[in-house]
């Protein structure tokens, strides 16, 4: 069991605490909507402030909300200094400005938003798809929330798709690259059993897995080595299953046929 | 200004890359005035070129330039082309030569605009510019060099973002390691020091990378972003007391 000593009584907000919404907008810069639940701030200093961050690596964006006694209503801001589709992360900070320390009393972080499209539709996606210059190289997994990858394409090569409109259209970009990207997932998020800080984050993956496979993973705690094999072999498993049910095989046959005639 | 489209950014890598083989052609600046390869921003006053000697010329410089695009709305996916287009232009400063007139160049992405955030502030021209936009004259010992040379501040400060934009951080380590009555770095703030028990050496007490470890820990508890010049200093261990006494 983990121990963990907390010496500044920093708070973690739990997820009933916060809503977060982002809304794409089709001209122009996305927006997001947050609203802060009363109970999530009582027993806060007086002079708290609540901070927003809305990031992607090391690119982030601050916003202050009008003031903790606003919490419970929405408010509502907008993100120009990100493209469309960036898959933003969000912090909360309730930072006590009274103390010149600015010691941070309450905190969440790597919020993922609840993201709705220009069509007002709501978007969900276990691996976003992100467009960027990879250089030599068409696809790489960017780890940089270790419970959710993220899949960047090159941006040289395509346009920003979600990910079942790339499996639907481009059949030998499915059969080469998404097994990888499923095998690799599943095995770092396993071989790693990150629990993390997300609420259930990497069992979007593992149900997924177990879904396709048809039984849940069951690994060994006393055995490195045969968990490792565990891992192999129910990873195997989901692979060629996903295979089977999106007949990766039998659609890039007909497409390199339609290619050839 | 003009702005290199993504055919123009090509031909520019694949022109710096080719510069391994000793060469010392000029730098294909009519990448610049041909629509294929790139395009004007209505309303954008002509940067002109010249050669600067110091990386704090070049970005006070450059900065009114990166602010007026950014108050004509400028697509955000045009910037990766503006700033190399600043970085062909400045070549000249941006690029180390040799003795014999040929061409030095560094990694590509001194020149060529990467976004991923390991790298980005090498850029010779991003990197400058918008350390010295969030910090200003807090800089200006920081950045005597030459602008071809990245450096260990820039490398350091550049690549955390609560650091490269937070003034008052960059407040902070001016007052820690320039000296107050100039604009001298004081001698040893990137040093590394041999420790009893450890075979390499670590960063000094109170260097540079000391402070970027610090503030990587203390930005989990406190709210760097928000505080005050005195707050950061009351934050600091006293192993930076010998250098705001320095």
């Amino acid at each position: 069991m983990k121990a963990s000593y907390n010496y500044t009584g920093r708070k973690r907000l739990d997820n009933s605490a916060f809503d977060i919404e982002l809304y794409e907008v089709s001209e122009g810069p996305s927006e997001f909507e947050i609203a802060l639940h009363l109970d999530a701030v009582s027993g806060m200093p007086e002079k708290s402030v609540v901070w927003v961050e809305a990031y992607r690596g090391p690119r982030v964006m601050r916003f202050r909300l009008r003031s903790l006694s606003a919490a419970g209503s929405a408010e509502r801001y907008v993100l120009d200094q990100f493209s469309t589709g960036e898959p933003l992360l969000f912090r909360i900070k309730i930072v006590d400005e009274g103390d010149s320390k600015h010691p941070i009393k309450g905190w969440r972080d790597r919020i993922r938003p609840v993201v709705y499209s220009a069509s007002g539709q709501k978007k969900r996606s276990i691996l976003p798809v992100y467009p960027c210059d990879l250089g030599h190289i068409a696809w790489l997994l960017d780890w940089e929330d270790p419970t959710r990858p993220v899949l960047q394409v090159n941006s040289r090569i395509s346009e920003a798709r979600d990910i079942s409109s790339i499996v639907k259209n481009d059949p030998d970009f499915a059969i080469l690259v998404f097994p990888k990207v499923i095998s690799e997932v599943l095995a770092k998020l396993l071989a790693d059993d990150a629990d993390g800080e997300e609420d259930g984050a990497e069992n979007e993956w593992i149900i997924f897995g177990a879904n396709l496979a048809g039984r849940p993973f069951e690994g060994s705690e006393d055995d490195e080595g045969e968990n490792a094999d565990l891992i192999r072999r129910w990873v195997d498993d989901v692979v060629q299953s996903f295979g089977r049910s999106m007949e990766l095989v039998a659609r890039y046959n007909r497409f390199k046929a339609g290619e050839l005639k | 200004m003009r702005v290199l489209r993504n055919r123009g950014r090509e031909l520019f890598r694949n022109w710096v890359l080719q510069l391994a083989d000793n060469s010392a052609d000029n730098p294909p600046v009519h990448l610049l005035s041909d629509e294929d390869t790139s395009f004007g921003v209505p309303g954008a006053s002509i940067v002109t070129p010249r050669v600067f000697s110091k990386k704090y010329e070049l970005a006070v410089a450059l900065l009114p330039h990166v602010e007026e695009l950014e108050g004509l709305e400028v697509n955000h996916d045009c910037w990766a082309g503006i700033w190399d287009a600043m970085s062909l232009l400045f070549f000249e400063s941006v690029c180390p030569r040799n003795a014999d007139g040929t061409w030095s160049p560094n990694r590509i992405e001194h020149y060529i605009y990467d976004s991923a955030y390991t790298v980005r502030h090498r850029h010779r021209v991003y990197g400058p510019v918008t350390l010295v936009r969030a910090g200003g004259v807090s800089l200006k010992a920081f950045f005597d060099s030459k602008p071809c040379v990245l450096g260990d501040f820039e490398e350091q400060v550049g690549s955390r973002n609560e650091l490269a934009g937070n003034p008052v951080a960059l407040q902070v380590l001016k007052a820690l390691y320039v000296k107050n009555d100039g604009d001298a770095i004081i001698p040893g703030y990137t040093n590394r020091k041999t420790f009893r028990n450890f075979k390499r050496k670590l960063p000094a007490p109170g260097t540079l990378r000391r402070f970027t470890a610090i503030s990587d820990q203390l930005k989990r508890t406190y709210d760097l972003a928000g505080i005050s010049f005195e707050g950061f200093l009351e934050l600091l261990p006293a192993e930076f007391t010998q250098w705001l006494d320095a």
